[in-house]
């Protein structure tokens, strides 16, 4: 345990003066491997070759280049502010409608671009104008960008959870059906903090002129079909026509496809996007390939084993142990970005969960681990609103200088509160994240 | 000189991210191909898993040097500010030194799995296509990148020294 420890001081010390965390890990694990093994270089440096190896060709990962290539693809076709006009041809007339349009729209936009700082930076530029025109107070406004930006890291397909999913062994698809009711949740009690802040404070968001009925259904008919690649993607999944990997590859083929028949395709764009998802790709497999031999290190030293020790011996109970975990995710996500966290943390506090023994009856071990898959995200995405780091809020105060950082902070108070409702929900209530990984299991008849 | 290795090294770079957005490109068509050829068809691709997992090396592979010269890998820059220019300077010269020797010594510890590989034959799992030749490929890649890192984490501390 003692080895494992050191291990993690100095890659989180590495970390901190910006040594690429996939670098930190991969060099610490192989290093910490050698001295494990008495100083036989081919002990430690052997299963790292073999990582790099595994990793870059496992044919199930294609899923993280296929759909960061959707998204991109999406992103590049104009698909913000289609998506944007379309929530507010729904919500737009509703005292702090035009909020409610962000949420929705940042809903939509992350779920496929898969980034919540890139939908944060883009949906600034296309939301907050309209919200300062219908004279929206800074705080409203600011604050539904820089928290509907967190919706799409759970809302699949996600990479999050896919890198999670690696991490655990766990089952891609499950974890992606996993995501979605709690996502809807998220977006509702995201929706009630714009209701209940424009009653506290009508004049924080006055409802916006109605849509004309041609022009809101032109805006609705113009997102049907990405709504329709959603559905594809997630109910071919559910009703295992494929595996995430070819939903992806099917995926990113469909937003070719769409903006063909939307007349924005341009072959300039597809180079683009495809530029972009390979450089991508490669911090993320870089960063799974370090993970994966910083994994095996603190396997072999025992930490995982040496922890359920401690937690028994102690006497702790299951949901005291996950209530310490997230009051750590919560600490670390004020210093690190979301990916970095959780390729750290995962492979320590998921043996933990596996072996606690969670819940009884209908819940497996393997639903218990997709549940806390879905609880490790919540709490993720909290961290990126929580100050005093909270991340989106300072990609917003990069795009819009002229508001403080203090005052976003303060906007997002009713979105945080939001979120620790929807986490306290997810924990007591594991059927919100499990009924549709449990129904298609049924429905398999396992 | 300097000028010619800098037009070089850009021209290769676009190759290279071109070559590797290919190798992506195709294997999202070959995905697709497989689902419609099983549901449309009844007949999926024979040894799609190999091909797709040698598509997806190489177009990580092909990309990597590109990133990792360029310095896009995922870090953390949380404490920048708490460096001054010369502080950062340094730091980013140990940080380039570091990874250029954990890159070379993994690009060695590769090219020893290729030729392991190799002397036993090993092949992919359905086609029987020999394994070796794409590890020594990684194995290049690797070590390459390790040596232009440290290569120019040299040039860099001999031009400011002449400075």
């Amino acid at each position: 345990m003692t080895v494992a420890l050191i291990a993690f001081v100095i890659v989180i010390g590495m970390v901190l003066v910006r040594v690429p965390i996939g670098i930190a890990m991969g060099s610490v694990g192989a290093l910490g491997f050698v001295y494990l093994r008495d100083g036989r270089w081919s002990a430690g440096l052997g299963p790292a070759a073999d990582s790099i190896l595994d990793v870059t060709q496992n044919d199930a990962l294609s899923v993280i280049p296929l759909f960061i290539l959707m998204g991109m693809l999406i992103a590049q076709s104009g698909m913000a502010h289609d998506l944007y006009r379309a929530a507010y041809a729904a919500v737009g007339r509703l005292p702090g409608g035009l909020a409610m349009s962000t949420i929705l729209a940042c809903g939509g936009f992350s779920a496929v671009s898969g980034s919540s700082l890139a939908t944060a930076a883009t949906m600034s530029q296309v939301a907050l104008p309209s919200m300062r025109k219908f004279g929206y107070h800074d705080t409203l406004s600011t604050a539904s960008v820089a928290a509907g930006g967190t919706l799409g890291i759970l809302i699949p397909p996600s990479i999050i959870l896919i890198i999670y999913g690696f991490l655990t062994g766990q089952s891609i698809g499950m974890l992606f059906l996993a995501g979605i009711l709690p996502g809807i949740l998220g977006i509702f009690l995201y929706l009630c903090a714009v209701a209940f802040v424009v009653w506290r404070k009508p004049d924080a968001g006055p409802a916006g002129t109605p849509m004309d009925k041609s022009e809101a259904k032109q805006s609705i008919l113009r997102v049907i079909p990405i709504l329709i690649l959603f559905a594809i993607i997630i109910g071919g999944i559910y009703g295992q026509v494929f595996t995430a990997d070819e939903a992806a590859g099917v995926g990113a083929f469909g937003a070719i496809v769409i903006s063909v028949a939307i007349g924005r395709f341009s072959w300039s764009g597809l180079i683009k996007a495809l530029s972009q998802t390979v450089k991508t790709s490669v911090g993320l497999f870089v960063l799974l390939i370090g993970a994966d031999i910083f994994n095996r290190l603190i396997t072999r030293a025992g930490l995982p084993d040496d922890l359920l020790a401690l937690v028994q011996g102690n006497g702790f109970e299951p949901f005291t142990v996950l209530a310490i975990m997230i009051l750590i995710y919560l600490v670390l996500g004020a210093v690190f970005e979301s990916l970095s966290m959780i390729t750290l943390t995962v492979p320590v506090f998921a043996p933990l969960i596996a072996s606690l023994g969670f819940f009884e009856g209908d819940i497996t071990g393997e639903m218990a681990m997709i549940w806390f898959g879905i609880i490790v995200v919540v709490v993720t995405e909290i961290s990126l609103i929580t100050p005093p780091i909270g991340l989106n809020v300072f990609v917003l105060r990069s795009v819009v200088k002229d508001v403080s950082t203090g005052t976003i902070f303060r906007g997002v108070t009713p979105f945080w509160v939001a979120d620790i409702v929807r986490l306290f929900i997810l924990i007591s209530l594991p059927a919100m994240s499990l009924l549709l990984p449990m129904g298609i299991l049924s429905f398999a008849g396992r | 000189m300097a000028q010619l290795l800098k037009w070089a090294g850009q021209r290769l770079a676009q190759i290279c991210l071109a070559l590797s957005a290919l190798c992506l490109l195709v294997l999202m068509c070959l995905t697709v191909a497989e689902v419609i050829g099983r549901y449309g068809f009844n007949a999926p691709i024979f040894g799609r898993q190999d091909i797709a997992q040698i598509l997806l090396a190489l177009s990580i592979f092909l990309a990597f040097p590109v990133v990792t010269l360029r310095g896009e890998q995922i870090d953390v820059d949380l404490l920048d500010s708490w460096f001054s220019d010369r502080g950062s300077y340094w730091r980013d010269l140990v940080i380039a030194l570091l990874t250029s020797v954990s890159l070379i010594t993994m690009g060695y510890w590769l090219y020893l799995r290729a030729e392991k590989v190799q002397s036993r034959g090993i092949t992919s799992e359905l086609l029987f296509l020999p394994k070796y030749p794409l590890i020594y490929f990684v194995a290049f890649v690797v070590l390459t990148s390790g040596i232009l890192l440290a290569f120019r984490a040299f040039s860099t501390l001999v031009r400011k020294n002449t400075e």
